[in-house]
C-alpha cells in the first residue's frame, strides 16, 4: 500500500501512532542520538545520521530480565515475565532495519528465543530513509538502499514537502488504513520523483566494497599479520561491539538480592578479555590479536557459513567511534584484495 | 612535512639504527581526513609513516605497558608526558627501556568543532576555538620529561584564566541539580569501558570492575551500577589523573567525565598541594600520608549543608 503524507501532518501522524502503543524514536541529547520512548512528540529528531546504540536494542535490550525468583516460607518461587506491550519503532534507518533481519536469523531460526520473538511480534517498524549520510556509511556494500527499506512494516522517505510511504506487511497496511484520513494518494509523477530521490541519496555513499568471496579469503588468513597489526592499536574496549547493530553476544547472570533476585542476560563483547575466560583459568583467546580476529571472522565467515549473510550492515558506527581508528572498511578492503 | 615531523622521523631513524629502540610508538595518518592513529614502527621502511600535527590526540603512554619486553621509544606531548611520570612513580615502567620523544604542543583540535578550512599545518595557537577543552586549561605545553625534544620549547601559558571554571559551574549548583545532571549524562553510558581502557593510569591486571567474586559492580547499564563503576574509577585515579582528557574524548555517549576528574584534581591540589605528573621524585599521591593532612574531606564541611546525609 502506497500513500503520501504532507510534512506538516507528520506530528499528527506521530500522535496517532503514540496512542497505539509505546513510541520509540530518535532524540538528541548533548549531541548524541538516542532511541527512546517518546513522551513529547516535539523532541523527536528526524534529521539524524546515526544513533549511538542501534534501535534494535528494543528487541534485544542491553540488559533483560529473563525471570525472577524469590523465597517465601522456604519455597522457591519463579516468576515469568509478561511481554505484552505493543511498541512502535519510528525513524529507524534502512541499515538498522537490515540488522533486525540479521537478528531474526539468530533468535528466530534454529532456536526460537521467546523474549526476542515476543518483542518482535509486539513491535511495528516504521523506517525513515536517510537524507544525509556520514562519511563512514557504506550500507550499499551490503545491497542496502539508504533511502528506502523494503524490510520494515512501513517505510517512509521525505521528498520536498511530503513523505512517500509504503507498507510491506499486513501490520503496516492496517495502520495506514486506520489513519486513512491523514494521507493522500500517490500521483503518477511521484513515482519518478521517488526513484530519482532514491538514486540521489544512494550516490551520496561514495564507497562500495567488494565483499564477494570474503568468507573463503578469510579461511586462508587465520594466521595473518593483519590481526597482529590491528591488535597493537586496539585498546580492548567494547565500543565496536556495543554500538554494532548486528552484534548479539550476551552473558546470562543471576542477580541475588538476598530474599529475591532475577536471572538476566546482558550484552557481552568479544573484545573483553574475560569473554572467553574459562573456569579452569584457561583463555582460548588470550590476547587482543585473537579477539580482534574473532570479530571479523564472526562477521564475514562464521555467520555467513551459517546464515548465508554477512553480520554487517555498513552503518559505520564502529568505524566512526573507534578511539584508535581501527577501520572495518580497511580490513574488508585488505582481505578482499588477497 | 612540518619541522616537528622531520625531526621526529630523523630521531626515529637514529634510534632504530643505533638499536636504542626496537619499537617506535607514534602517530600515523588514519583512514579519514584529520583522523590520526597510533602507529608502531619497528623497521626503517616504516619510519616515514610517522607524523605529527595538531590532530594527534590519543595519549600513547599506555602502549608502553604492552611492550615491556622491548626497548621502546614513544612520542609524547606535554600532557602525555605527565602520565608517564605517574607510571614511573608507580613503578610500571622501566625508565631505562623507554626513550621519550617529547613534542611541545599548544593544543590539539577537536574535529567536531572545526567549521572552516584547516590543514595539517594549522597551528593550535591560531585556531583556539577548535581546541579540545582540556587543551584550554593545559598547564604543561612542554613535555615534563623527555630524552629527545623534536620541537622548539614553547612559552608556558594557560589559555584560560581559570582552569577550574568547568568544575566551579557544577560546584555552584545545588545538590539536587548536580544529581540531575549526573543522572542524565550517566544514563547514556553503554558500559563499553573505553574510558577505563584508554586511561593511562588504569593499568590494573585485575580491575575491580571485572571482578566476579566478590562482585562489586553488576554487568548492567542500570544507573546504580553505572554510577558505582564511574565513582570507583574517579576515586582510583584521584591524584593520578593528569587530564589527558582521552576518557571523555573517546566516550561514544559524550559523557563529560572530565568534570568529575577535574573536581578531584582541584580538591587534591587545594587540600594537599599535590599536582600529579609533575615530579618524578615524589611518591604516588595515594601512597603518601602526613599527620598534618587535612581531613575536611571526611567531614563534609567543605561542601556545606547540602552534602550532609
Amino acid at each position: 500500500m502506497e500513500k503520501v503524507l504532507k510534512c506538516e501532518k507528520i506530528f499528527e501522524f506521530l500522535e496517532k501512532i503514540k496512542n497505539k502503543g509505546k513510541l520509540i524514536a530518535p532524540v538528541e541529547e548533548d549531541g548524541v542520538i538516542l532511541f527512546r520512548e517518546i513522551k513529547d512528540i516535539g523532541e523527536i529528531n528526524l534529521s539524524y545520521k546515526n544513533s549511538l546504540k542501534p534501535p534494535n536494542e528494543f528487541l534485544f535490550p542491553q540488559n533483560e530480565v529473563l525471570f525472577k525468583f524469590s523465597k517465601e516460607k522456604g519455597e522457591i518461587k519463579l516468576t515469568d515475565l509478561e511481554l505484552k506491550e505493543n511498541f512502535i519503532i519510528f525513524g529507524i534507518h534502512p541499515c538498522d532495519v537490515r540488522s533486525i533481519k540479521i537478528f531474526d536469523n539468530v533468535f528466530r531460526k534454529d532456536y526460537l528465543d521467546k523474549y526476542y520473538d515476543e518483542r518482535r511480534k509486539n513491535s511495528l517498524i516504521i523506517s525513515l530513509g536517510c537524507q544525509d549520510v556520514d562519511k563512514t556509511c557504506f550500507c550499499t556494500t551490503f545491497g542496502i538502499e539508504p533511502a528506502f527499506s523494503e524490510e520494515s512494516d512501513i517505510s517512509m522517505l521525505e521528498i520536498d514537502d511530503k513523505y512517500y510511504l509504503k507498507s510491506f506487511t499486513e501490520k503496516g497496511d492496517n495502520l495506514i488504513k486506520e489513519e486513512e484520513g491523514l494521507f493522500e494518494e500517490v500521483s503518477s509523477e511521484m513515482v519518478s520523483v521517488f526513484e530519482n530521490k532514491k538514486k540521489e541519496i544512494r550516490e551520496k555513499i561514495k564507497e562500495k566494497f567488494k565483499v564477494d568471496g570474503l568468507p573463503e579469503k578469510l579461511e586462508n588468513l587465520y594466521d595473518s599479520q593483519i590481526w597482529q597489526r590491528v591488535s597493537l592499536m586496539c585498546i580492548g574496549c567494547g565500543i565496536c561491539t556495543y554500538t554494532c547493530p548486528t552484534c548479539y553476544c550476551f552473558d546470562i547472570r543471576d542477580e541475588d538480592l538476598g530474599k529475591e533476585g532475577c536471572r538476566f542476560r546482558c550484552w557481552d563483547s568479544c573484545q573483553f578479555k574475560d569473554f572467553t575466560q574459562e573456569a579452569s583459568g584457561h583463555n582460548p583467546r588470550p590476547t587482543k590479536r585473537e579477539r580482534q580476529k574473532q570479530r571479523y571472522f564472526h562477521k564475514f565467515n562464521y555467520f555467513f557459513k551459517r546464515y548465508a549473510d554477512y553480520a554487517c550492515v555498513g552503518c559505520g558506527r564502529c568505524v566512526r567511534l573507534c578511539p584508535v581508528n581501527i577501520d572495518l572498511r580497511e580490513i574488508i578492503r585488505e582481505v578482499g584484495s588477497r | 612535512m612540518n619541522e616537528i615531523e622531520k625531526n621526529l622521523r630523523d630521531a626515529a631513524k637514529e634510534l632504530l639504527e643505533k638499536k636504542d629502540a626496537d619499537l617506535i610508538i607514534g602517530y600515523e595518518k588514519g583512514t579519514e581526513e584529520f583522523w590520526m592513529r597510533p602507529c608502531f614502527v619497528d623497521s626503517m621502511d616504516d619510519v616515514d609513516k610517522l607524523t605529527f600535527n595538531a590532530f594527534c590526540n590519543i595519549n600513547l603512554s599506555k602502549y608502553i605497558l604492552e611492550h615491556k619486553d622491548k626497548k621502546v621509544a614513544v612520542v609524547l606531548k606535554g600532557c602525555d608526558s605527565k602520565s608517564i611520570i605517574a607510571l614511573l612513580q608507580e613503578k610500571q615502567v622501566n625508565r631505562e627501556n623507554v626513550k621519550i620523544i617529547g613534542v611541545p604542543c599548544y593544543g590539539v583540535f577537536d574535529e567536531s568543532l572545526i567549521d572552516k578550512d584547516i590543514n595539517y599545518d594549522s597551528k593550535a595557537e591560531d585556531n583556539m576555538k577548535f581546541l579540545r577543552k582540556r587543551c584550554l586549561v593545559c598547564e604543561n605545553h612542554n613535555p615534563v620529561i623527555y630524552d629527545i625534544l623534536v620541537g622548539d620549547k614553547l612559552e608556558e601559558k594557560v589559555w584560560r584564566e581559570n582552569i577550574y571554571e568547568e568544575v566551579e559551574e557544577i560546584e555552584k549548583k545545588p545538590q539536587k541539580e548536580r544529581l540531575e545532571f549526573f543522572t542524565k549524562v550517566f544514563s547514556r553510558c553503554i558500559r563499553c569501558l573505553a574510558c577505563r581502557n584508554i586511561c593511562p593510569v588504569c593499568f590494573c591486571k585485575e580491575c575491580l570492575i571485572d571482578e566476579q567474586n566478590p562482585l562489586w559492580v553488576e554487568r548492567k547499564v542500570g544507573l546504580s551500577d553505572i554510577l558505582m563503576l564511574h565513582l570507583i574509577r574517579a576515586v582510583h585515579i584521584t591524584g593520578r589523573c593528569i587530564d589527558c582528557g582521552n576518557c571523555e574524548e573517546v566516550c561514544p555517549a559524550k559523557i563529560p567525565l572530565r568534570k568529575i576528574y577535574k573536581k578531584m584534581e582541584k580538591d587534591v591540589r587545594e587540600m594537599f598541594g599535590y599536582v600529579p605528573g609533575r615530579n618524578i621524585d615524589l611518591p604516588p599521591f595515594q601512597a603518601t600520608f602526613s599527620k598534618d593532612d587535612k581531613d575536611e574531606y571526611l567531614e563534609g564541611e567543605r561542601f556545606g549543608e547540602s552534602s550532609k546525609v
